[in-house]
This record gives C-alpha cells, structure tokens and sequence, in this order.
C-alpha cells in the first residue's frame, strides 16, 4: 500500500520510494529521513486531496497527493 | 577583518542567536545580480555573517540554491576564521542533516566548525537533556547547548567561539563524514543524543487539530487574513501621514532657502513631489513585513500554505505561492523575490507573472482618488459596511480573481521547461513559537531600506524625466509644455475610455510608476500638492463630470496594469527573459486598456 492510503494516527514502515523519481527527489526524502525501513506516522489528512501532515522522526511534514501516491508501506499495528 | 559564517536550516532559532551576539547594529548586504540577503554583524573583534537557511547542501528549490551558492563561496573565502552551525535541539535529525554537510564542506576547506545547540530550554521544560559532550565527541567538533531566548549557556557559549575564533588552526579538520552516509548518520546520532519526539510534538499536533481543522482551521485563516489587511490601513496611515508632512515640511524649508527659478522648481516638483510621494509607500510595506514577520515566527505562515495548497493547485499555483501573494498586497518586488521558495520552477514561473496583478501600496492613492470621486463618503451597505471601505474590498478581490484567472490561462498555454523537473510540494511544519522582537526589528526595519534601495534610482530618474517633459519649453503652460503637446496626440486613444488627453497624460506618465498618477492629474487640474490632498482633487474631478462608468473603467484599469518599471526590472532578473518582462508589461497594459473600454462601453449603454 502507499503512503497516501496511511490513515490518520495510523503508523508504518517505508518499504520502497519510487526509483522512476527524480535522484534529486530520492535524495532529499532520504535526508528528511524518509527512506527504506524508516517509520512514518500520518498526523491529518487534507480536505478534498489536500496535501497529508506526517511525523518523520523528530519533525513533521506535509507532502501531496503525488508524491506520496509513489511511496510504498507496509502499515504497523 | 576575520569572519565567522552562521550556518542552519530554517527556523532553528539562527537569526535570534545572531542578534543576541552582534547587538541590534548591522548591515544588510545586498548583491548585485541575484539577490541573497546576508546580515552582517560585530562580534567582539569579528565579523558574524548570517548566510541564508537551507535544509540541505542539495539545494532543491531556487532561494536554496542560491543559499548553497552562497554557503560554499564563503566557507571557501580565505577570511573565514571557522564556521558556526545553529542545530534545532528539538529536531536534531533534521538539523544534523545540514550540520554534517556543512562540517565536511569546512573541513575540506581546513576550517573548523564549532555547533551551537539551540532550544535548549525547550528540551528541559519537558523535562529532558542532550548530552552535548557525548554528542561533541561523536561529531568531532566543539558542541554548545545554548538557549538564544532565554539566554541559558549564551555567556560560555559565547567565550568558547571567540576563543575558537581567535586560534582556529588549534582545532582539528578531518575528513567529515562521507556524503552517502550523511542522512543515515544524522538519524543515528539523533536516536543517541535526542529527545522523545513524541512529547515535544504533542502540543504541536494537539494545536494543528485546531489550526488545520476543516472547519476552525478555515475561520482562523478567514479572522487573520482579516486582521492582516485592516492593519495595511489602520497601522500604517498614521505613519505615513507622518512620512507625508515631514516631507512637506522639508520641502518648505528647502524651498524658502532656494532663490525662485528652474531650480527651486526642480527641487519642489520634481524632487520633493516626484521622488517625496514615492517615500510615503515605505511604511505600509514595514507594517505588512512586520505582520508576515510574526505569522512566520509564530509558525502560522506554514499552515496557512498547507491549507491553500489543494484549492491553488486548481489554478496552476502552490501553496507556496500564497506568501509571495500575501507580501505582493504591500509591494510586488519583494513578493517576486519571496516566489523563490516555490518547488516547482513552472509554478514559480506562474506565481512571479501574476504577482503584479495583487494590489499594492502604489496603487492606493489612485484607488483613494477614484473612490472618492465615485463613492460618496457616508453611505452604508446594510447599514454596517462602509461603501467606500466596500469598494476597496472589492478592488483587492478583484485583483486577486484577476491573478487566479491568469495563473489558470499561464497553466494551460505557458510552455514547460522540460529541462527542469518539477519538485514536489513538501513543508515542515515548524514548531509553534512566540515570535522575539529584535530578529522582526531587523526584518521590519531592513525591508524598507531594501525598498528604497531597489526602486528608488527608478522612480528618482522618471520624476526627473516627467518634470522636464512638464516644464520645458521655459515659460509655457501645461497645455503648451511637450507633455501637453505629446497628450493632445494622444488623445484618441483614451476616447474609447470615456476620458479626455489630461487623464491620458497622467495615464502615460504613471506607465513607468503608477503612483505618479494622482500627482499628474493634480497637476493637470490646476492644483498644487494634489498628493497631500486628495479630497480636494476628487472634487474638481466629480465638478469636471467624470462618468461612472469611466470612472469604474479607470479604477479596474489600475488594478490591472503592469505601471511599474522597478517590477519590470525584477521580473527580468528573476525569470531571466527580458523579452517575457516586457511582453508582460505590454499584454498586462492592454488587457487592462480592453477591460476599461468594456466597462465604459457597456456602462455608457445602460
């Protein structure tokens, strides 16, 4: 499943980042500490599509539909 | 003199730290071409230099690049005593990222760096603490905890980087940690070192259920936007009534001591009343950077473009161009600046082209005039809203819709830059915080020096051009001056409007700025110091007979025309094409010449 479908206070673990994405991309989500086995917590869900709030570490985050459509999860309890 | 680089990402307290060691004295550089803007400071016997923040040395967006540009010069420059790294203690993964990169990029260049460990009375309010020597001896690198609010460690702190400073060949440089293993090791070293996440960001997420709520979320956007705009007028008339008779009252001094002729003349009109009126603006644009200033310290401003992201993405733009807009209600060279945080270069291309459509502080005298003329003064819609008040409103709202219509149109037609891909929209949400007054001081004060700087030599030279248009050949009325004989030519053109050669004069001049209308009419009616009296003005205009609906015609036409040629000269240093600037200009003059026509026409047939 991806990141997108993560409901909200719901946690899980990265398993992939789309390869077909910009390295530049890649490499930023990797330093924001989004990468394979990192473990993200969605905070809220936007209206209408708008753009999801997340936990990564020790900061949050938001990211739209787009991007987060192209990284894969496997949900944790 | 020896200098010492202040490196951070953003909202990690750097700015407040860097007015804590220098004072509130220090100097804005500004550089030519593109523009960074890097304080300066004196610390003792160096020279604190604040670089711009970026959340990685792989700069993504424009205004990151142009940081990073900017962070690799200096650490390289010979003058660079060591580098100090501002870390946020209550988001160290995220800091460290940056902190690495930057300690390699020193270390490459044999500069030591030393980190200043922010926040720290932030840490211990929930009860934790970082062990700043564990986390020194990890780095390799001196680590100060340090609070730069409540002045917690800010002595030693201060002690241990002069001393640093003053002998920096004592510190070692290695080799830094290798690029690859930058993210993996920031997020080791804060699992080690940092605090539960969990409690720091509690208060955070218990306060974005409200801020970012469907419902509440919406109100609050609603009641600041509110407050924003009520305060462009409330708080900055006064003070621009005070710019506007400390200008009168120097020109009367001047003017009494300069014997009379073309040079009293020049000095009163042309300098006075051409380059004086342009002065008057400055106080509206430091009352709205001061007002931006506390919604981005406090943390709102983040949210506020989460929450306009999706309905902007409708229309081609990023939430991230709310803020440029925003800033663009006060003046649109800033706000062209401010587009520079947009992901995406086609949305940023979008946002900068219709920025000039927002209707800044330039424009409110000629809105003030047309209103007046238009609206009379004491009447009430229900009984509660203002009718002049309305009407402003409603220009703004206008400019506005106009902006999203052409962001919508620019969407569709505007070629893509292949070349560049585009970057998602991704946004930390920072830390809700009381904003401190001395960085907002600096900010506030800053933007209207930055102000006068950028547009001043222009609206200087076209006040001085217009004067001489006006009064030469010597001895002639207006009607016979050169700027008379160029109005009656061109008079046809304004026909169409509803309006006769002494507006299409004023309309022409105020092509090059547009503030410079209300003093050309002034000027053209026959009125000395129309500036300083607008009431008066719109009088003879309503006796002179000017219709509704050319009068409607004339108001829209000002929120739509691209009368700026500072705006112009950014615009092309931004986007990099002179020919899409001046394209703008031309197609933004007609546009707003098509909608006056209409207006006029259809209002005439009614």
């Amino acid at each position: 499943m991806t990141l997108w479908e993560l409901g909200k206070s719901k946690s899980a673990t990265v398993t992939q980042i789309d390869a077909s994405l910009d390295q530049q991309i890649i490499a930023r989500l990797g330093e924001m500490g989004l990468s394979s086995g990192r473990k993200v917590q969605c905070i809220r869900r936007g209206p209408l599509g708008g753009p999801m709030v997340m936990q990564l570490g020790g900061s949050v985050f938001a990211m739209e539909h787009d991007l987060a459509t192209r990284i894969q999860i496997s949900p944790t309890d | 003199m020896q200098r010492i680089l202040m490196v951070g990402k953003p909202n990690c307290g750097k700015s407040l730290l860097f007015n804590q060691l220098t004072g509130l004295r220090q100097k804005v550089a500004n550089y030519p071409g593109i523009t960074v803007e890097i304080t300066r400071g004196k610390c003792d016997k160096f020279e604190l230099v604040d670089l711009p923040g970026a959340y990685s040395l792989n700069g993504l967006t424009r205004d990151e690049i142009i940081a990073v540009d900017e962070i690799k010069r200096s650490v390289a420059d010979d003058d660079t005593s060591m580098v100090l790294v501002v870390l946020d203690a209550t988001r160290l993964a995220q800091s460290l990222v940056m902190g690495l990169q930057v300690q390699r990029l020193a270390f490459e260049h044999n500069k030591p760096v030393m980190f200043a460990l922010n926040f720290i009375d932030e840490v211990k309010r929930v009860g934790e603490n970082i062990d700043a020597e564990g986390l020194s001896k990890a780095l390799g690198s001196p680590v100060l905890a340090l609070s730069a609010r409540s002045l917690d460690g800010l002595h030693e702190f201060k002690q241990s980087l002069l001393g640093m400073a003053g002998e920096p060949e004592r510190y070692a440089t290695t080799d830094g940690t290798a690029h690859e293993e930058i993210a993996e090791r920031s997020q080791e070293l804060a699992t080690e070192f940092g605090i539960q996440h969990d409690i720091v960001l509690k208060n955070q997420n218990r306060i974005d259920n409200f801020m970012l709520n469907n419902w509440t979320g919406g109100i609050i956007f609603i009641a600041v936007m509110f407050v924003l705009f009520q305060s462009i007028f409330t708080l900055a008339t006064p003070l621009m009534d005070g710019v506007e008779s400390f200008i009168e009252t120097l020109a009367g001094g001047v003017g009494a001591v300069t014997a009379e002729g073309v040079v009293h003349d020049f000095i009163n009109d042309a300098i006075f009343g051409g380059f004086g009126s342009f002065l008057v603006f400055v106080p509206q644009i430091m009352v709205l950077t001061l007002i931006i200033g506390l919604l981005e310290d406090s943390g709102y401003l983040a949210r506020a473009a989460l929450m306009c992201h999706r309905p902007l993405s409708f229309f081609g733009l990023s939430g991230r161009s709310f803020i440029p807009y925003l800033s663009g209600h006060a003046c649109a060279i800033p706000a062209i600046m401010a587009a520079r945080t947009i992901e995406s270069p086609h949305k940023r291309l979008i946002t900068m082209l219709t920025i000039p459509l927002m209707s800044c502080s330039a424009r409110l005298p000629v809105y003030a005039l047309l209103v007046a003329v238009l609206v009379p003064a004491n009447e009430t819609f229900l009984g509660i809203f203002n009718m002049q008040g309305a009407a402003f409103f409603g220009l703004y709202f206008f400019g506005i819709f106009m902006a999203l219509v052409v962001s919508q149109i620019l969407n569709r037609f505007l070629p893509r830059d292949l070349e560049k891909t585009d970057m998602p929209f991704i946004l930390e949400l920072p830390t809700y915080r009381l904003p401190h007054w001395k960085p907002l001081f600096q900010r506030v004060v800053n933007s209207g020096i930055m102000f006068i700087k950028r547009a001043g030599p222009i609206i200087f030279m076209v006040s001085v051009g217009i004067w001489i248009l006006g009064y030469f050949p010597l001895n002639s009325t207006l009607q016979d001056s050169w700027l008379g004989q160029i109005g009656h030519v061109i008079e046809p053109i304004f026909t169409p409007m509803g309006l006769d050669w002494r507006y299409g004069v004023a309309i022409l001049m105020s092509f090059l700025a547009r503030e410079v209308f209300v003093g050309a009419l002034g000027t053209l009616f026959g009125l000395e110091g129309a500036d300083e009296d607008v009431a008066g003005l719109a009088e003879r205009v309503q006796a002179d007979g000017m219709t509704t609906e050319a009068g409607l015609g004339l108001m829209l036409f000002y929120v739509v025309a691209l009368q700026c040629v500072a705006t112009v000269a950014m615009l092309k240093g931004e986007s990099g094409s002179s020919k899409l600037s001046w394209g703008l200009y031309v197609a933004y003059g007609l546009l707003a010449y098509v909608i006056a026509v209409a207006v006029n026409q259809i209002g005439g047939l009614l």
